[in-house]
């Protein structure tokens, strides 16, 4: 596996272990990865297995014990924190099972957030444009907890586009929903990774890891790919930038992210 | 995030804990407070002590007997009468003493026994001459005072002081009536103006009788030539430290001591006892300031614990903004400013109180209080400091959280 110029990630014999003697924890053992511009990645995997862990290293909110870990061909192990810190603020977008709102905020201001940290101008404007991406627009002014449980995670992905990123990490992002948002926020990541964002979806959910063409799995820390298609649908074809199927139609009944209707206000 | 961005960020984070943020600023606010309190009681005694020597003229040096070193025993000012009329005399000299303005020898007795027609009253009694109105800075208030030839004549005739007066003729026909003083008749030629009374010693109750009178009749045992203490006025406030000097070389040559340290008399002036109050009211203030400090400290401290209970309050935040993109340096300074904004709101409502309660001691206790701006600043200043430094170690605290073990958090 060669880190081609189009690979935003690309994981090397990635370790990671915590502790030491005979505590010793391997969270992570020679996982390599490499997921390309536009790809949507479905990780699954039990808790304990390490998705966390990965996920952490995967964000730049951890560096890996040993191996090789390039983001958009530059290397994470080599970078100070505040290099790091740039990388999460200007190139992912985090998508939380938490969500992760500030509840004091507004909704715009939660989504300005990471606007601040770079000091983009013109602030308020990107992030009604971000909100409005995921049908959103008529709730700019809405506190956390006066949206629901869909609409706030919605809200968690209008942060996560607004500064435009290479990747969009997304960790069990529907854990903390009912099925109507679940679906609503699985079409908007569908639709995302239609308009070409390169996705990584994390859960220990099959159903849900199925929206996705690619899915690997972790199991005690070592990484398999699993199918390429989707879980449901093992057919064994290797079409890495497959467009979704027919097969998955429940999923895609939700149509695009645009036209969502607000599932709280319906 | 630009300084405004962070401040604002503080700002919401002061505005979402409302009460919070209220009780860590009064432990600044009651700081900040009782500095500027202490601070105004400390200066305003220091003016008022000011201006109560400065009524009593601080031209004032005081020539007491006494202090004879024999045997190696100081015997006690007062209890001898090495002074005499002479030494008074001499000390009036302008060519000698050039720089002195008045002198006056004083005898003086406590419980006179005086009585005017029906009227008993017992006040002191005071011997001396025309100058003792210059060296004490007092004025007659009618009628006239002593001359120099009443002195001469051995003249019976007495000036009261206000209160005095005022008991002793209630009708107010003092002058030109008759006083026994200790059964010697005196005609009362002059009344003074009130000065008003100084704790336990009041000046406006006594009786001013030529020196020459007193010596001969009024104080038992005592030589007609000796006297009490000499009052010497400068020429002015500059002129103290020369005059002095003066008094000083000439008695010593008059009395014939070659060794200053073996004088029979002890020179006292004004300035030296303003200079002693002085000293005191300034250590008194310090204490007092001291006291404030610790209290700002203590305050500073409250701030820091309700910074660290934020910050272990607010992980899952910090986590959430680390992931976003804020570096160690962004959180750092949002928390340090949340700590600053704190302390300056309680800084600066401590200054309304103290402000506030230096003016309202002022009107209504006898307390003289002064409020003073510079004090306020320093005061605001300390408050604003003790944020940033007591923020320093919550918000490092903070800015050290690992992004995975703040989001952890929540």
């Amino acid at each position: 596996m060669t880190g081609g110029e189009h690979a935003v990630l690309h994981l090397e014999k990635v370790c990671k272990t915590y502790g030491a003697g005979e505590t010793i924890v391997r969270a992570l053992r020679d996982v390599d990865l490499e997921v390309r511009r536009g790809d949507f990645v479905a990780i699954i995997g039990p808790s304990g297995s390490g998705k966390s862990t990965l996920m952490n290293i995967l964000g730049c909110l951890d560096i890996p014990t040993s191996g090789r870990y390039l983001f958009a061909g530059e290397d994470v192990m080599r970078m100070r924190d505040d290099q790091l810190a740039h990388i999460r603020n200007l190139r992912i977008g985090f998508v939380f099972q938490q969500f992760h709102l500030l509840k004091k905020l507004t909704a715009w201001r939660n989504v300005e957030l990471p606007l601040l940290y770079r000091r983009a101008s013109r602030r308020r404007e990107t992030a009604m444009r971000a909100l409005g991406m995921v049908g959103l627009d008529h709730r700019v002014d809405h506190t956390p907890n006066q949206l629901s449980g869909g609409q706030q995670q919605r809200v968690a992905i209008a942060r996560a586009l607004v500064t435009d990123p290479e990747l969009i990490l997304a960790d069990e992002p529907t854990g903390n929903l009912d099925t109507t948002s679940t679906r609503d926020i699985l079409a908007i990541l569908e639709q995302l990774h239609k308009d070409g964002r390169t996705i990584v979806l994390i859960t220990h959910d099959p159903e849900i890891a199925s929206v996705a063409p690619r899915v690997v799995r972790i199991s005690d820390g070592v990484l398999t790919e699993e199918a390429v298609g989707t879980a449901i649908e093992l057919d064994g074809r290797r079409a890495r930038a497959a467009k979704p199927r027919t097969a998955r139609a429940p999923r895609r009944r939700a149509a695009s992210p645009m036209i969502v209707e607000d599932a709280a206000s319906a | 995030m630009t300084v405004l961005q962070t401040a604002l960020t503080g700002l919401r984070a002061v505005r979402g804990n409302r009460l919070r943020s209220l009780l860590t600023a009064l432990g600044i606010l009651i700081g900040v407070g009782a500095l500027i309190i202490t601070v105004g009681i400390g200066l305003g005694t220091r003016t008022s002590i000011g201006s109560r020597i400065s009524r009593l003229g601080t031209n004032l040096i005081t020539v007491t007997p006494g202090s004879v070193t024999s045997g190696g025993v100081r015997t006690g000012l007062g209890s001898s009468t090495t002074l005499t009329m002479d030494d008074a005399a001499a000390l009036g000299d302008r060519s000698v003493a050039p720089d002195v303005a008045g002198v006056a020898p004083v005898v003086s007795r406590n419980n006179a026994i005086m009585v005017a027609g029906p009227v008993t009253w017992t006040s002191s009694v005071t011997g001396s001459t025309p100058d003792w109105l210059l060296t004490n800075a007092r004025y007659v208030d009618s009628g006239s005072f002593i001359t120099n030839r009443d002195v001469r004549d051995h003249a019976h005739v007495a000036v009261l002081g206000p209160t005095t007066a005022a008991n002793l003729f209630p009708g107010g026909n003092a002058i030109g009536s008759l006083v026994d003083i200790q059964h010697v008749p005196f005609r009362v030629i002059g009344i003074l103006q009130p000065r008003g009374a100084q704790g336990l010693f009041n000046p406006d109750d006594l009786a001013v009788v030529p020196i020459s009178t007193a010596q001969g009749e009024l104080i038992t045992g005592g030589s007609l030539t000796s006297v009490q203490r000499i009052l010497v006025s400068a020429d002015s406030r500059d002129a103290i430290d020369s005059a002095t000097e003066e008094v000083d070389d000439l008695l010593l040559q008059t009395h014939r001591i070659t060794d200053p340290a073996q004088a029979d008399f002890t020179i006292t002036t004004q300035a030296s006892i303003l200079s002693t109050l002085d000293a005191t009211s300034t250590a008194l203030t310090l204490l007092l300031a001291g006291v404030a400090g610790i209290s700002l400290l203590v305050g500073g401290i409250g701030v820091m614990n309700i910074m660290l209970v934020s910050v272990t309050e607010r992980i899952a935040e910090i986590g959430l903004r680390k992931a976003l993109g804020a570096r160690r340096s962004d959180i750092l300074r949002q928390f340090l400013l949340e700590a600053a904004v704190i302390s300056a709101v309680g800084g600066l409502l401590g200054v309304g109180l103290g402000g506030a309660s230096t003016f309202a001691l002022d009107r209504f206790t006898s307390l003289v209080t002064v409020f003073s701006p510079p004090v306020a600043a320093i005061g605001l200043m300390i408050a604003a400091g003790i944020g940033l430094v007591f923020g320093v170690l919550p918000a490092l605290r903070a800015a050290r959280l690992e992004p995975i073990v703040a989001l952890r958090g929540s």
